[in-house]
């Protein structure tokens, strides 16, 4: 614990939220084994929930003790799938978290059941909106920031998100295809011919640690490129100076979703912008 | 078909896929002219030769020949030769031809127009312009110098790497397709024909002639006797000629024509050692590494950064190559290293001969006369391959220097495209672009895809003969595991969130090579995207998402508690689970069979207009019609129009109730109330009771909402079981319904396409109808669905399916959200 920079409490992803995690067989090496403390090559089954939460007053205990264990210096966030966020971020807020991982519908795997990946979970546009919603029912707006993330593919996307209330945003899926992989979605068969999602070590071996690394960079440059541009293309100096009256939106359910105006044939002067900005 | 058509449509700018998130996967844009590679390896994979010969031969004229020698600019492109070596796509691209090559031809095309195209030159080039000048109805003479036509597929490449009965075929099926072509051979540009005459007889020339003229090796000494150029030297053995040549022989230069001329001088009488002197390193060889590997394995001498500087006749018989070696300097304009000679390593290597293999050149002196030549090429616009005489246009190595057989082939189909667009009098044709179509071939992947490695044909060597082919063609179950191992790139989506277009944006984003503009572009691009069209018609269940327990209620751990899936629909139908199944009244008997296993064994039932031998059944009846003794429950269809009653039970203690449909639920819902009905299908269909009704469409949700709301205004809620039919393929779709406020579900079609069924104009059929399996089947769908069902409970933070509410759920269509009165996440709206 004191060797990370902040601490953040798993409840759930966007991806398969409600779900816990199970680890093939054929998945659990050796080293694999060793790290999570169990005996090799049976199935991994990771719980649900955690069996010390079971509820809000165990989670501000939690967060209490983790406070102490840490001595008060590092951040503590709750990761979670979307689900009922207007009531959930309120439990947060009250817990004591520093900030929320809020996580949407669209959030990629290549390990969960195709039905709670599709069906569980409202999307990430939904979500933030609830999120801000609830905090704002509470009279405590601003004090928590937000990571939002589940489907965040570019810095159009991140620049989106920002402007509708976000204070960050996170990439899961898309970090992983700018570093080679190809999204066969088969990441649970534990062959991942890219060398990504497998314990194969002739597959890892696959993976070029160095050339991957390097090809992530760039597109995390690229994100932070198009953030830069688009916030100024806007009229910003500043990526925090985003607002909702960046936005309009295109279709009757963002526009439901969001309380946007609908506005299905708005073409900004963006391009134009863009070209004079870059 | 191809009939009517020009090669290509003349909107090349289009994307022909008709797909609106098409990207032509890397192999395809990396082919010159647009192979739908994918497309021919997924239909391998599927065993269909002839659908792969079709995509294959598209294109590609010269198919067979492809198959054996193109430099396969698509492997090196593939996706998976960084994981563990491309798809052998090449390799492929022969099984396919070897096996219906030979016996394939397509109907012939006959001219339809009067004007008149002269095609100087019958290889890659020529041949590719002339079919595609034919099929677009006008006649073509193609003039061709030598004996046979093929050009540097025919005469440059040796027989060991492709026997001449390959360009034979591809040539012939040309010719057989084509009829408006008229092949006059040995008949050399400037000697039988001439440019003047051709200009004044044709409405169109195009040259092709080649760059078959091998270069000199530019030292003192190339012109003694036993030094030779490499295509020379290739035509003379491929004419059949087989000299004896001394023992050791020197070729110098590191291309194809290089690799070809060592292997053909190992195999000639008197040849014992054969040494290639290349003047720079390994990495800038050009040519194919494959071809490489191949002489090395031969025992071909590769000797790397050595540059000749002289030739020499050694007194008593003999040569002497005089040579430096080189060092490798900073890469030039190319991006290869430099090699600069280093001074004082000046050696000799003593040989009998030296093949010169250090380029090609077009030679012409016809043309040269006529002022067309540029050096030693034929002035050509790559704009639209036109040259400096009017009307007269060029092509293939003649036009743009020694390149490979695809690129000549290419600039064929380029340079035919530009002189059509002459004949019909367009002055500005829509630039050419190489067409990207796909065959959109279904994706059904090989188990084992991802672990099967790359296997190169066998390598023969001279094991057959010294002439014989020196690799082997893929068995059938190897070319079967080569296909299998193809990413599919045509055709992945990865997720609705995640579309091609999407991932190959990021792709270019995190590229090496990217400029500033790429980024730009890509940027733009994703800002002027719009959403797509909304789907039409009702909402579906698809429009529906159930809310996950996090913080306010906690997820149930399917490890510590389990998930009840007990369904009781009244008395002698206690079931185990809410998935019922439908529509087995007209399905063969072995279906009925192994149906009726599958759901007494997961404790479910039947429902339909006729018995299944063991099962509880809920009996379907029209008015008229009266119940069955053994059913558990007869449900009498209230239509629109239908009376009012309830049908008489056949015995006591026999369950009743109603089917009531979209139309009739105002007026069947009360009549069920009040008349103490004992059970009520939901019908979103409206047609419950006929076969297959699933296929009518989907199903109409507001009835869902329609029927909870009357019970709870006549304060009847929970008065009976309702149970839901329409549109249910999975027990997510039944968690909804239950979610909605029903008490179990039917699932039908999905029922019958888990037990082999198949869905055709005349509705289901089940064409291999096998009890074991359709058991098999049902029961793994059951199952599956039961479980499904449980783990949407379980993920709302529910122990028992029926406790799934209208709260656990959201709509994320407007549509959605009116049929079924859940709300859209997100904005809290007033009302």
């Amino acid at each position: 614990m004191l060797r990370a920079d902040g601490l953040e409490i798993y409840i759930s992803q966007g991806a398969k939220p409600g779900l816990g995690g199970q680890l093939m067989a054929k998945k659990v090496t050796k080293a694999l084994a060793a790290a999570r403390g169990i005996p090799e090559g049976i199935d991994l089954r990771s719980p649900s929930r955690h069996p010390d939460i079971m509820g809000a007053d165990d989670l501000v205990i939690k967060v209490e003790e983790f406070r102490e264990a840490t001595g008060y210096k590092k951040p503590i966030s709750i990761k979670m799938g979307a689900g009922r966020v207007r009531d959930d971020i309120k439990i947060a807020y009250k817990d004591g978290f520093d900030f929320v991982q809020l996580d949407g519908l669209q959030g990629s795997t290549g390990a969960a059941s195709t039905e709670v990946l599709k069906n569980v979970g409202i999307p990430t546009l939904a979500a933030i909106q609830e999120a801000l919603d609830g905090l704002r029912d509470i009279g405590a707006g601003p004090d928590m920031p937000i990571v939002l993330m589940g489907g965040i593919k570019d810095g159009v996307d991140a620049v989106k998100a920002l402007a509708l209330g976000a204070s960050a945003v996170a990439m899961g899926t898309a970090a992983l295809i700018a570093g080679g992989c190809i999204s066969c979605m088969q990441c649970h068969v534990g062959n991942c011919v890219v060398g990504i999602a497998t314990q194969d070590p002739e597959h890892e071996a696959r993976y070029q640690i160095d050339v991957q690394a390097k090809a992530m960079a760039r597109f995390f440059e690229v994100v932070r490129w198009q953030i830069a541009t688009l916030t100024k293309a806007l009229g910003h100096t500043d990526f925090r100076q985003l607002s909702r009256d960046d936005l309009v939106a295109l279709t009757p359910e963002a526009a439901a979703i969001t309380g946007l105006p609908y506005d299905p044939t708005y073409r900004a002067q963006s391009d134009e912008l863009l070209t004079k900005v870059a | 078909m191809a009939a009517a058509c020009k090669p290509f449509p003349l909107d090349l700018a289009a994307d022909q896929s008709k797909l609106p998130h098409y990207v032509p996967p890397p192999c395809q844009v990396a082919c010159p002219i647009g192979t739908d590679v994918a497309s021919y390896v997924g239909l391998i994979w599927d065993n269909d030769k002839a659908g792969a010969l079709e995509a294959i031969t598209a294109t590609n004229p010269l198919s067979a020949v492809c198959g054996r020698v193109c430099d396969a600019p698509c492997e090196p492109a593939c996706r998976r030769t960084k994981a563990d070596g491309p798809v052998a796509i090449r390799a492929l691209k022969r099984w396919v031809l070897d096996a219906l090559g030979p016996t394939f031809k397509l109907p012939p095309v006959e001219p339809t127009k009067d004007k008149r195209v002269a095609i100087i030159g019958a290889g890659p080039a020529g041949l590719t312009a002339a079919q595609d000048i034919a099929l677009a109805g006008y006649r073509v003479d193609l003039y061709e110098a030598l004996s046979k036509p093929g050009g540097m597929a025919l005469w440059g490449i040796p027989d060991f790497r492709m026997p001449s009965s390959v360009v034979e075929e591809d040539v012939n099926r040309i010719l057989h397709r084509c009829p408006g072509i008229t092949l006059h051979v040995n008949a050399p540009l400037g000697e039988n024909v001439s440019l003047a005459e051709l200009t004044k007889s044709h409405d169109a020339v195009l040259l092709a002639i080649g760059a078959s003229k091998g270069r000199n090796l530019g030292v003192p000494g190339d012109d003694l006797d036993g030094v030779v150029d490499g295509v020379s030297f290739l035509n003379r053995v491929n004419g059949g000629e087989r000299p004896r040549l001394p023992a050791h022989v020197v070729v110098v230069g590191g291309g194809d024509v290089a690799m070809d001329a060592c292997r053909v001088a190992k195999r000639l009488p008197g040849v014992e050692k054969v040494t290639v002197v290349y003047r720079r390193g390994p990495t800038e060889m050009p040519a194919r590494k494959h071809e490489l590997d191949a002489s090395i394995a031969e025992g071909i001498e590769i000797v790397y950064a050595v540059v000749p500087t002289a030739v020499e006749a050694m007194p008593g018989g003999g040569l002497r190559l005089k040579c430096v070696r080189t060092e490798a300097g900073p890469a030039g304009p190319d991006g290869r290293k430099v090699y600069a000679p280093v001074a004082g390593s000046e050696h000799d290597i003593a040989c009998g001969a030296v093949i010169a293999a250090v380029g090609q050149k077009t030679s012409s002196l016809e043309l040269a006369k006529h002022g067309m030549m540029d050096g030693d090429h034929i002035a050509t616009r790559s704009s639209d391959m036109g040259t400096r005489m009017d009307r007269v246009f060029a092509a293939g190595d003649a036009a743009f220097g020694p390149s490979t057989i695809v690129q000549a082939m290419f600039q064929g189909h380029k340079a035919a495209y530009y002189v059509l667009a002459a004949l019909e009098g367009d002055a500005h044709p829509v630039p050419y672009r190489t067409p990207y179509s796909t065959r959109n071939v279904p994706v059904a992947q090989d188990q084992k895809w991802e672990i099967l490695g790359l296997e190169h044909p066998k390598f023969l060597g001279m094991s057959g003969g010294t002439f014989a082919e020196s690799e082997a063609n893929y068995d059938d179950k190897t070319a079967m595991e080569q296909a299998a191992r193809c990413y599919r790139c045509d055709t992945e989506t990865g997720s609705a969130d995640y579309s091609v277009k999407m991932r190959e944006a990021i792709f270019d984003m995190a590229r090496a090579d990217a400029k500033p503009a790429d980024t730009l572009r890509i940027t733009r691009e994703r800002v002027a995207a719009r959403p797509h069209e909304p789907r039409i018609g009702r909402a579906t269940f698809d429009d529906l998402v159930f809310l996950p327990a996090n913080l306010t209620r906690l997820v149930i751990d399917p490890y510590r508690e389990a998930c009840k899936t007990k369904t009781p629909l009244g008395a002698g139908l206690e079931l185990a689970q809410p998935m019922l199944v439908a529509g087995l009244e007209t399905a063969p008997e072995a279906i009925r069979t192994g149906a009726a296993s599958a759901i007494n064994a997961a404790g479910g039932a039947h429902v339909g207009r006729e018995p299944l031998a063991g099962v509880p059944w809920l009996q379907v009846v029209d008015t008229a019609e009266q119940g069955r003794a053994e059913a558990s429950a007869v449900l009498v269809r209230l239509t629109a129009t239908a009376p009012l009653t309830l049908p008489k039970p056949a015995r006591e203690g026999q369950h009743v109730g109603i089917v009531v449909t979209p139309d009739s639920v105002e007026r069947a819902l009360p009549f069920a109330v009040q008349s103490n009905a004992g059970l009520v299908i939901l019908d979103g269909t409206g047609h419950l009771g006929k076969t297959f009704a699933d296929l009518s469409g989907a199903p109409d949700l507001s009835l869902l909402r329609r029927a909870v709301e009357l019970m709870r205004s006549l304060k009847a809620e929970e008065k009976f079981p309702l149970i839901w039919f329409g549109g249910l393929r999975s027990g997510t779709d039944l968690a909804k319904a239950m979610a909605l406020g029903c008490n179990g579900g039917v699932a039908e079609v999905a029922a019958a396409l888990a037990m082999g069924g198949v869905i055709g104009p005349a509705g289901m059929s089940f064409p291999d109808a096998d009890a074991a399996k359709a058991e098999a089947g049902l029961a793994a769908f059951l199952k599956a669905a039961v479980s499904e069902c449980s783990m949407m409970a379980r993920c709302t933070g529910k122990t028992d399916v029926h406790n799934l509410e209208p709260e656990d759920l959201r709509a994320i269509t407007l549509a959605a959200e009116k049929a079924t009165g859940i709300v859209v996440a997100g904005l809290k709206r007033a009302g």
